[in-house]
Parts: structure tokens; C-alpha cells; sequence
């Protein structure tokens, strides 16, 4: 028997379809001649709103991301981004007792002053991004599939173009799954100024070395999950990813100081040109008291760059009524610093190091992230949400050169950073 | 009386070995909710790694390690 | 009635939840996909009222029901409610469908067969006696009048259940957007596959020793099954089931065992399994003609 929705062609039997309908005086199921009107399409539309203390980076986010069903196990997903970054950025000077001024990156002549003792930013960031990506998944052999997905991304000082493939096999009824991905990526870097050769000191912003420079990235990602029983599930994941190239900043500097923490000149930094990054992820979800659902996550990262990071990660949906559900989340983040990773510099050391970035992201700190998610189903099926997050990281002092330790001390050299995002989501099929 | 051959038409994959921790075709409706997903809110988690990515050294593990954007 | 009047909420099949309960002498049950224990009892509640409301309504033992009233009208016209004029309409339909051979005044032939297995079937005198009490066509219905001859009976228990199936899950339907599946002792309808786009799967259980159980996968739509596993009449080699051609008063002989049919509406289904049943040995070709999605044991 093979239990389709069929239209019979045979009059009589349309009569007694119509007829039963009749009978039953419901709203009740399609009739057996009308089309089978299935969604094929999903939208799903995002806009995040990011904001951190202290006057630095603003961000808006709006995302779109369809998904149509092609029938037949066949997906065409396509996304698009606009980001919109604005406010302050670190500059990876440090602090000194005298006020600093900084020339612009545009190498146009502008300058910018940090008060005495204050972590110096530049102001001068203003960028948008756009990024589109498209992605086909389909069957491939009977307990397989395939994606394969192009993407594009465009900034005025930045252009990523990228592929990538992932496959999926399911065992055992479904309950184990065998994943694999690769990806590979094209990065190129136009900044706005030039490049600067690294390590050279920093005059008026004048850039020697060229005007871009590129780097490519290849990923690969291996995965399994598992189900346990019929309300929960276990995922572990290996990624590797493998940097060559431009890794470099081609913004930020750091001081050179003397034994009293005053900067005697700047130098623009310099990264290794390659890096290799390693992540194991754990991830486990259950669902519980017939109604909710808690997710634990946990990831350990390393790369070759000297960088250990662990980050754990606990959400309890509470789906208090039927179309309605509230999620506490909490995330815990800690890194330690890069190994070139310096605070500041002292006289002489910009000429024996091999590379030094005074990046905070390459710092050592602690984070930490609370958030809570509202969600709603409406009466026509489409899904709303919104989620407020606050994230603090905590600095760690690292990367202080000996000679100027003492005198540097009396600044703050990893300073804190806080943040609250406001996102709002809305899913529907169309 | 006759015993025609009776078409069976499907076989569910039922007749398999039952182990504690597979679950069968029809006991899938909890596994198969949305908020069940391993990525149950997609949108947001893009913005997390895109969040993350800009302010923290590590990457991956959930999905690919690169990143995708020039994010300063 | 001395009937279980609870429901109760159960693990079915080794992982999801079901909520079970005792209606028209059948065991029911509902499902909902991926529904949590207070979601199922709610929906069950929700079936199950609906489900004994059409048992109490259409119910050929209670006394003071529409049915009762019809059944002891000695031949006066009786007023009927909206949901019995609807079924009348209906009856009327299927009686001109099927060519007499579905005929809702039948059940006063229960007077004169026993199918118990045993070997009694009556005298055909006994039979010609009843024979005058059956027939649509001599009976007077302007809706919302119905008027017997005296001794007549009106039978609703021929598609009572599938229709309760179906006005339970519709009922059930507009109170949560989980896929849910309602089944009364094989008479089910499904309003959606589960949420993973997986099937229900669906045993018949013939009740025939030997016969291997068919499984059904169902995506949406109603599946029924008339059949004569257990009540039956056995003589001379000849098998008497207790499906009667209300035109001649005897047992349709010769036809299948067990028709299961699929349709988008239980009702709808019911109605074809039966209708294919009366055909005797015809029906395969009924069902052919009237394209039903089916699976007989003969």
C-alpha cells in the first residue's frame, strides 16, 4: 500500500470523498482533491544589535537566510549579511603618563590624542561588511549527503572568497552520524594607508610595503553524533584549520618603552605566517521533565601560535507553555596569551624579536557571557525571539618586558571588556 | 478459502538488533523537535561566532576553524 | 456500561509517550509527536470526550438517546439533532452509491443471526420474516424528520468509530501543531507524518492466526478495516461472516477476510472496507474501480 495523498479520478469516489466531508462538519483534513500545498521555502532573519562599554565597537547586524526544498532530500540555502562596525578599537600601544598622539592609519596627516593613562583606540573605525553565501545539499548514496557551499565577503579593506564540501552518513537507523568538511578560503587584504613592513617604526603613518597582501585558509572538520535513547544526543568534533599567509594586523603597533614606561617610538607588529589551529568540541543535549531541554557544551583549543583555550558553554530551554519558551545561558572562556603576545616592547627588543603583536585578542583573559532568550511561536506558525547577552572579559597582564615591568605596572595593561547584544530573530515558512 | 500471497509491501526497519541505545524509527518524535537540533537557533549562533571570532583567539569545533571575515 | 472511563498515559513502542483509553468496545489510543506527558494527557482528554460524546450519542444500549428514540418510535417521526441529520444525509448518499448495498436499517437482521461460530444459521423462512423491516428505500426522511415502519431499526455502529476517530483528531488538531494520531482498535487517522517527515508505522492485526500482520507506513489520512475474524458461521464447510446483504438477508460468502483501506478520512475509509466486503467476491474490482488505496487478505 503505498498511503500517498492521491486525487481519484474515479467520479464516484470524489462524491464520497466530497460527501464525507460533508459529514463530518470540521475544518477537518484537505480534501482528497486539493493540491498538496507543503512550504517549501524557509526564511530565516536575524538582526543583532552590539555594543561595548567605554565608547569602543557598535555593530548592527541585520542576516537573512532562505532554505528552499527542492523535494527529494534537496536543499538550496542561501544567506546574506550586512554588518555595520563603528566606535573605538585597541590600538596596541600601551598606556603612558604623557598624553600619546597617534597618526590616523589613512596616512592623510590626521592625528588622534590619548589622555595620560588611558588604554589608547583609534576612533577611526567605520567599516561595513557584506557577505553572501550559498550552499546545495542532496543525497548521495542511500544513507549520505552532500553539501557543497561557495561564499563571499567584502569590506573596503577586505575581500574573503571561499568554498567548502561536507558530508554526512547516517548509521545504525539514524542514530549515528558520520560527518566530514573541508573548506578552503581566499583572504586579501587592501588596507586603507598601505601595508607596513613589520616591525618598523611607525612615522606619520607611512606604509612601505605594499599596498595588499593575501593569505589562504584550509579547514577540515570531523564529526560524529550519537544518539542516546530517544531524548538525547552526544556530538564530538576535531577541527584543524591551517593559515598561510598576510596574518598580520595591518593597523595595530606596539610602544617601545624605556625602563620608566615611556614610549619612545611606535612599531607596527608582526605575526608568524602561518598558523595552525587544532579545536576538540563536545556537545550533549537532553531533553528533560517532558518538556525542556538543557545543552552543555565544551571546547578545548589550541594553535601554534601558543594559544590554549577552553570554553564551556550550559543553556536550559524552559519551554513554559506551549508556543512559548524562555533560555538562560551561561558561557565560561579562557584563554592564555599568544606566545609573541607583548604587552609593550623595550628599547632593543623590536629588533630581536621574531614577531610581537600587542592584540588583547591574542592576550591572556578570562570571559565570561550570561544571556537569556525569549521565544515565541505566533498563531500563524512563525517564530519570534529575541535574546539579551552581557560578556565581560577579564584581562590577564601578560607579555611585560622585565626592564619596564615596575614602571609599567602602574597602568592597566589588560584592561577589562564589557559588551550586551540585543538580537531579534524571526523564522517562517513560506 | 484461499490464502493468497499477502503483498507486504514494507518491511520496517524494525527487524534490526535492538540495542539500549538505538532508538526506532517511531520514537523519534522527541529527537526530531526544533529545540532539539544540535544547532537549535542558527541565526544566533552565527552571530555568536561572528561575536566570538572578533574578540577571542579560538575558533572551531562546532563548525570550521577559519572564520570568513576580516573582523579587527 | 461498566467501560474503563479513564485515560491513562502510557509508553508505547519503548520510547514515545501514548494516551490510552476504552471507546466502542475498542482499545484507543492518541499519539502526538514529540509531545511531553501533560500535552498527551491534555489531547487525550480531548479525544476521549469526543469519542464516548459519539459513543453515548449514536450508542444502540442507551436508553433516551437519538437512536433509542428512533428504534422505539413505533412508527412516528422523530426529530433529529444536526450531527444525526448530517449522518442520515450521509446514509442516504451511501445507499445510492453503493446501490442498496449499504443500508443503515440492517441491524434488525442482528434479531435472526448469531454468528457465535457455530453452525446455527436460521431457517430462510426465519430471515423472509425480517426481510420487510430493512430498506432505506421505504423509509421517510425529510431532514430533520425521520420516519420508520414500526419494528424498524436504525444502526449507526457500521462507521460510528471511524467517524469518532476523525472528529477527534479534527477536535485534537486545533489545539496543538504536533502531528497526532488517533487509533481506535485499527480504525486510525494521522493528520501529519512526525516532525522528522518519518512515517507512522502501522500494524493491522487481522486477528487470523497464520496471517502475517501488514505494516502500513502513514505519511497522512485515515486507514480502516472491515473484516470477519471473530464473528462468523460455520457450517458444511461454508463460512457465514457477519457481513449481511441487507437486500437478500444472508451473509455475503465468498469474499475476503480482511480489507484494509487508506483514504485521506477515516470515514471514508471505513466506508470503502465495508462496501468491499458486501461485494463478496467482487472485491478487488470495487476497489479497483473506486481507486481505494487498499490491501485485502483473502
Amino acid at each position: 500500500m503505498q498511503l500517498i495523498e492521491q486525487r481519484p479520478e474515479n467520479r464516484r469516489r470524489l462524491h464520497l470523498a466530497m460527501a464525507t466531508l460533508g459529514l463530518l462538519g470540521l475544518a477537518a483534513e484537505r480534501p482528497a482533491a486539493a493540491d498538496d500545498g507543503t512550504k517549501n521555502w524557509t526564511f530565516d532573519s536575524g538582526l543583532l544589535y552590539y555594543k561595548e562599554g567605554g565608547g569602543r565597537v557598535q555593530a548592527i547586524e541585520p542576516v537573512v537566510n532562505a532554505a528552499i526544498d527542492l523535494g527529494n532530500d534537496r536543499t538550496l540555502t542561501a544567506g546574506f549579511v550586512i554588518d555595520s562596525l563603528s566606535g573605538a578599537t585597541p590600538n596596541g600601544a600601551a598606556p603612558a603618563a604623557a598624553p600619546q598622539t597617534f597618526a590616523q592609519p589613512s596616512g592623510k596627516g590626521k592625528t588622534y590624542t590619548i589622555a595620560p593613562g588611558a588604554t589608547p583606540l583609534d576612533h577611526t573605525f567605520e567599516d561595513t561588511r557584506f557577505a553572501v553565501d550559498l550552499g546545495y545539499l542532496f543525497p548521495l548514496s542511500s544513507n549520505g549527503h552532500l553539501g557543497v557551499g561557495l561564499s563571499g565577503s567584502k569590506e573596503y579593506d577586505f575581500t574573503s572568497v571561499g568554498a567548502n564540501t561536507h558530508y554526512t552518513l547516517d548509521l545504525n537507523q539514524k542514530n549515528t552520524t558520520l560527518s566530514a568538511g573541508a573548506a578552503f578560503e581566499y583572504d586579501s587584504s587592501d588596507p586603507v594607508g598601505g601595508i607596513p613592513l613589520p616591525l618598523t617604526m611607525m612615522v606619520n603613518a607611512v606604509k612601505a610595503g605594499g599596498s595588499s597582501k593575501s593569505k589562504n585558509v584550509k579547514d577540515i572538520l570531523l564529526g560524529v553524533t550519537q544518539v542516546l535513547g530517544p531524548r538525547g544526543l552526544l556530538q564530538f568534533n576535531y577541527s584543524l584549520s591551517l593559515s598561510n599567509g598576510y596574518e598580520t594586523d595591518p593597523y595595530k603597533i606596539l610602544s617601545v618603552v624605556d625602563s620608566n614606561a615611556v614610549p619612545q617610538y611606535y612599531v607596527y607588529e608582526k605575526r608568524p605566517d602561518t598558523r595552525v589551529k587544532n579545536a576538540l568540541f563536545a556537545e550533549y543535549k537532553r531533553f528533560v521533565f517532558d518538556r525542556d531541554v538543557v545543552d552543555f557544551s565544551y571546547r578545548y583549543f589550541t594553535d601554534s601560535w601558543g594559544v590554549r583555550a577552553h570554553t564551556a558553554d550550559l543553556s536550559y530551554r524552559w519551554n513554559f507553555a506551549q508556543r512559548k519558551s524562555l533560555e538562560p545561558s551561561v558561557r565560561f572562556y579562557t584563554q592564555t596569551a599568544a606566545d609573541f603576545y607583548h604587552a609593550a616592547l623595550f628599547t632593543g627588543q623590536d629588533a630581536t624579536v621574531d614577531n610581537a603583536s600587542a592584540d588583547p585578542r591574542l592576550g591572556a583573559f578570562n570571559a565570561w557571557t550570561g544571556g537569556l532568550r525569549y521565544g515565541q511561536v505566533l498563531a500563524n506558525g512563525h517564530e519570534l525571539s529575541v535574546r539579551v547577552e552581557y560578556y565581560k572579559q577579564f584581562g590577564k597582564v601578560a607579555g611585560v618586558p622585565q626592564q619596564a615591568a615596575t614602571a609599567l605596572s602602574q597602568f592597566n595593561l589588560a584592561p577589562d571588556l564589557s559588551a550586551i547584544n540585543v538580537s531579534f530573530g524571526y523564522r517562517f515558512n513560506w | 478459502m484461499k490464502l493468497g500471497l499477502i503483498p507486504i509491501l514494507f518491511l520496517t526497519a524494525a527487524l534490526s538488533a535492538c540495542s539500549s541505545v538505538a532508538v526506532k524509527p517511531w520514537q523519534r518524535g522527541i529527537l526530531a523537535r526544533a529545540d532539539m537540533q544540535l544547532d537549535a537557533h542558527p541565526i544566533q549562533s552565527q552571530f555568536d561566532d561572528h561575536i566570538y571570532f572578533s574578540k577571542e583567539a579560538a575558533s572551531g569545533g562546532r563548525g570550521f576553524g577559519g572564520g570568513g571575515c576580516g573582523c579587527n | 456500561m461498566t467501560k474503563q472511563r479513564k485515560i491513562r498515559v502510557e509508553t508505547a513502542h519503548g520510547g514515545d509517550l501514548a494516551g490510552r483509553f476504552e471507546a466502542m468496545a475498542s482499545p484507543c489510543e492518541v499519539l502526538a509527536d514529540g509531545a511531553g506527558e501533560s500535552e498527551i494527557a491534555e489531547l487525550t482528554a480531548l479525544v476521549a470526550e469526543e469519542v464516548w460524546r459519539i459513543e453515548r450519542h449514536w450508542s444502540r444500549y442507551l436508553q433516551g438517546n437519538v437512536v433509542d428514540r428512533i428504534n422505539t418510535a413505533q412508527g412516528k417521526a422523530v426529530k433529529v439533532d444536526d450531527e444525526t441529520s448530517r449522518f442520515l444525509n450521509y446514509a442516504q448518499h451511501l445507499y445510492e452509491m453503493s446501490d442498496g448495498l449499504f443500508d443503515v436499517t440492517s441491524g434488525v437482521l442482528r434479531g435472526v443471526w448469531r454468528f457465535d461460530g457455530s453452525d446455527n444459521i436460521p431457517k430462510p423462512e426465519e430471515v423472509e420474516a425480517v426481510l420487510p423491516l430493512v430498506g432505506w428505500s421505504i423509509v421517510s426522511w425529510k431532514p430533520p424528520l425521520l420516519q420508520m415502519k414500526p419494528g424498524m431499526q436504525i444502526d449507526f455502529g457500521g462507521i460510528g468509530k471511524e467517524y469518532a476517530v476523525d472528529r477527534a483528531l479534527g477536535l485534537a488538531a486545533l489545539k496543538t501543531e504536533r502531528p497526532i494520531l488517533v487509533n481506535c482498535g485499527g480504525d486510525l487517522a494521522a493528520n501529519g507524518p512526525h516532525l522528522d517527515g518519518q512515517p507512522w508505522v502501522v500494524g493491522i492485526d487481522s486477528h487470523i492466526p497464520g496471517t502475517a500482520t501488514p505494516v502500513i507506513h502513514l505519511l497522512r489520512g485515515g486507514v480502516a478495516s472491515s473484516g470477519d475474524a471473530h464473528r462468523f458461521l460455520l457450517k458444511d464447510g461454508v463460512r457465514y461472516p457477519h457481513i449481511l446483504n441487507p437486500k437478500t438477508g444472508w451473509p455475503v460468502v465468498g469474499g475476503p477476510r480482511v480489507v484494509t483501506v487508506a483514504g485521506s478520512i477515516c470515514t471514508e475509509a471505513g466506508v470503502l472496507s465495508t462496501l468491499a466486503l458486501l461485494h463478496g467476491p467482487q472485491a478487488d474490482e470495487f476497489l479497483k474501480e473506486l481507486e481505494a488505496d487498499s490491501q485485502v487478505i483473502w
